[in-house]
């Protein structure tokens, strides 16, 4: 079973929801590695090497559109599939994100009990 | 996998409960940043606030506190345009009344008990229901069998039992939609053998109707404590039977509950309504209060629920403004407010209110206050309201329907046709036959109203032997066909007395809106036409002329 776990490198700055999101994905096929900054997900993403990256949108300091950017910067990462979460979740921002390179947009709030089901629906469409 | 999904449920449930222990810390930070803030626009620190502000909306959402979610993300909205006008008043003073409401919104969700984790325990399918099947328990084999033919007439399916040991006995697999219960049967010395299934019955709220000979408080009483919702004296009026029948078995469904919302915070004010719909309700948000004249005819509100401070008047000033007119003299008005000085809650409550619910509320409190004070005024509503003998809207309340139904109809541009409707010669029907008779031709009238026309319809009682009809949505030629009908109908009835058969007919007058577009032009209208009626020979339907094209 653990061979298959899905790698997900995930980037959420508030505390409570990355604490929500580890407990919600335990146990379901995937292996985190949880980042509180765009900063610390380029830090430890390389030697990770996710099969997916997972970041919220809104973050002080570096946002989710521009650490993806920095992300793909690196060329192990380039191709590396992304999935945004937000609580803008109007057509236009969905969009946009989309244009970025981003596979889908989860929305937030998220419900606990059924974002693994979630994410591996969308890793599967893909 | 049961059991993971047990344990992650367990994980997060406790770290629902650390969120919350902390909520309010934070809340203090932000309110002490934004009373920094306020008085240094440009501060670095606006960042700080936002993000705080920003994130516990997405925290709270993530643990499923929505309503006080929305609340920090309004507040959010709110900071993110004063940082652009810092020096806008009524921004400041908004985010001040968004940060109490979140305030008591965090307060609500500390006192709201978590939800348990884990799957609900497996319960024995219910039995089913049927809905049209009465059982009658009733000694009296003659009794039993009269109420069961009247009971068949409406169309309930009757099962009578003579004794207890026949009622337990009974393998039924389906449950009664009520069941009329004779109070002497309790007294039969098997009545312990009928306990089990009176439980049976109490479990599946199956209504329990009583009936008895006994008028007195005590018998009474008892009835209330062993479950009766109903307590009809011997001899029983079939009629009242029915109507208790008809009601408790949801046969005649009730419209839902009307309630109007007077709040200017939108959020909140939807919240209520959320709360409200889900429990059945028909909701209308106003928040303006300015608008309260044109909304009133045209909801019909059963109760306002009414916003203590608002920025354009208070809920008291608009409250009475609301008892100046007559109409709205007994609609219950209740304040919601985080008010909770007792003192200025009463004084409150003096002017214009009938009850004071302190925000934060939870949604069932607030269910509870708003679903008992609409159905009490529903009640009374009905009883001033609607005629005696008939049922039927009385005069005043033909005209006050009349003058919304026209506000409406109006407003979508639809015709609307009233029509006047008069029993011929019922003098003499009353001198020759006999008060009570004249009586059986009204109610005979009425049922057959009442059960032809449209649900939308509104009937009513003018007056003695007067009718009054509101078709809404209907042109005066079609409203003419349909009177026309019905004319007809009611002249084929076949009325006795002591023998004797006769039949009685009406003459009814038709005006329409447009062209008449106010109350008392319509109703003179339709008189004129009725008059016309009359004198072209009575058992006629005339349209009045600005009608006829």
């Amino acid at each position: 079973m653990s061979e298959s776990n899905v790698r997900v490198l995930y980037v959420e700055d508030e505390d409570d929801i990355r604490a929500v999101a580890e407990i919600a994905l335990d146990g379901e096929g995937f292996e985190l590695l949880p980042c509180a900054s765009g900063q610390e997900a380029l830090e430890k993403a390389v030697e990770f090497t996710p099969d997916v990256i997972l970041l919220d949108v809104m973050m002080p300091g570096m946002d989710g559109p521009t650490t993806l950017a920095q992300l793909r910067n690196m060329p192990q990462l380039a191709n590396i599939p992304a999935i945004f979460m937000t609580a803008k979740v109007q057509p236009s921002e969905v969009a946009q994100l989309k244009s970025l390179g981003a596979l889908d947009v989860i929305a937030k709030p998220f419900d606990p009990m059924g974002l693994a089901d979630q994410l591996h629906s969308i890793l599967e469409a893909s | 996998m049961a059991s993971t999904a047990l344990k992650k449920n367990a994980k997060l449930l406790a770290l629902k409960k650390a969120y919350m222990d902390q909520l309010p810390d934070r809340l203090a930070q932000i309110q002490s940043q934004w009373q920094t803030v306020q008085h240094n626009p440009g501060d670095e620190r606006y960042e700080e606030l936002y993000r705080a502000v920003h994130s516990l909306a997405g925290s709270a959402g993530t643990f499923g506190f929505m309503r006080l979610s929305q609340l920090c993300r309004e507040t959010e909205l709110q900071l993110k345009q004063w940082n652009t006008q810092p020096q806008d008043i009524d921004l400041v003073s908004r985010i001040d009344h968004l940060l109490q409401q979140v305030k008591a919104g965090i307060v609500e969700v500390s006192i709201a008990p978590a939800e348990e984790a884990g799957p609900s325990s497996d319960s024995p399918a219910p039995l089913a229901i049927a809905e049209r099947k009465i059982c009658v328990l009733e000694e009296d084999a003659e009794f039993a069998e009269e109420i069961s033919k009247q009971l068949q007439h409406f169309g309930y399916e009757v099962v009578v039992y003579s004794d207890c040991r026949q009622a337990t006995a009974s393998a039924e697999t389906t449950l009664p939609a009520a069941v009329i219960l004779d109070v002497q049967y309790q007294n039969d010395s098997a009545a312990d053998a009928f306990a089990e299934r009176k439980k049976l019955l109490q479990e599946n709220n199956i209504p329990l109707v009583y009936l008895s000979s006994h008028n007195d408080w005590q018998s009474r009483l008892a009835a209330v404590r062993t479950g009766g919702q109903a307590y009809l004296t011997k001899p029983v009026d079939i009629t009242a039977l029915i109507e208790h029948l008809d009601q408790l078995t949801g046969r005649h469904q009730q419209d839902p509950y009307r309630i109007l919302i007077v709040e200017d915070t939108e959020l909140l004010a939807h919240h209520y309504a959320g709360v409200l719909q889900n429990a059945g309700m028909e909701t209308c948000v106003l928040t303006d209060p300015s608008k309260l004249l044109d909304k009133l005819p045209e909801f019909k509100p059963e109760l306002i629920l009414m916003d203590l401070y608002m920025p354009e008047c208070s809920g008291v000033e608009a409250a009475q403004v609301i008892r100046q007119l007559s109409n709205y003299d007994s609609l219950p008005i209740v304040y919601l407010s985080t008010e909770n000085a007792l003192d200025r809650q009463l004084s409150a409550m003096g002017r214009g209110g009938d009850d004071f619910l302190q925000k934060p509320i939870s949604d069932n409190h607030l269910l509870a206050a708003v679903s008992i004070r609409a159905q009490r005024f529903r009640a009374l509503n009905s009883l001033m309201s609607r005629d005696s003998l008939t049922g039927l809207l009385n005069h005043i309340n033909i005209k006050l329907n009349l003058e919304s139904e026209i506000a409406r109809t109006a407003r979508n541009h639809r015709p609307l046709s009233f029509v006047m409707l008069d029993i011929d010669h019922f003098k003499s029907i009353n001198d020759t036959y006999g008060h009570p008779v004249g009586d059986q031709i009204i109610k005979s009238l009425a049922r057959l109203l009442t059960d032809r026309l449209r649900k939308s319809d509104v009937v009513g009682r003018y007056g003695g032997e007067e009718f009054a009809l509101i078709l809404p949505d209907t042109e005066a030629h079609m409203a003419l066909g349909v009177v026309n009908q019905l004319r007809e109908d009611f002249s084929d009835l076949l009325h006795t007395h002591q023998g004797r058969e006769f039949n009685a007919t009406f003459s009814a007058g038709i005006a329409a809106s447009p062209p008449h577009s106010d109350v008392d032009t319509l109703i003179s209208a339709a008189d004129e036409a009725l008059y016309a009626a009359k004198h072209g020979g009575r058992d006629q339907v005339t349209l009045h002329q600005s009608n006829k094209s």
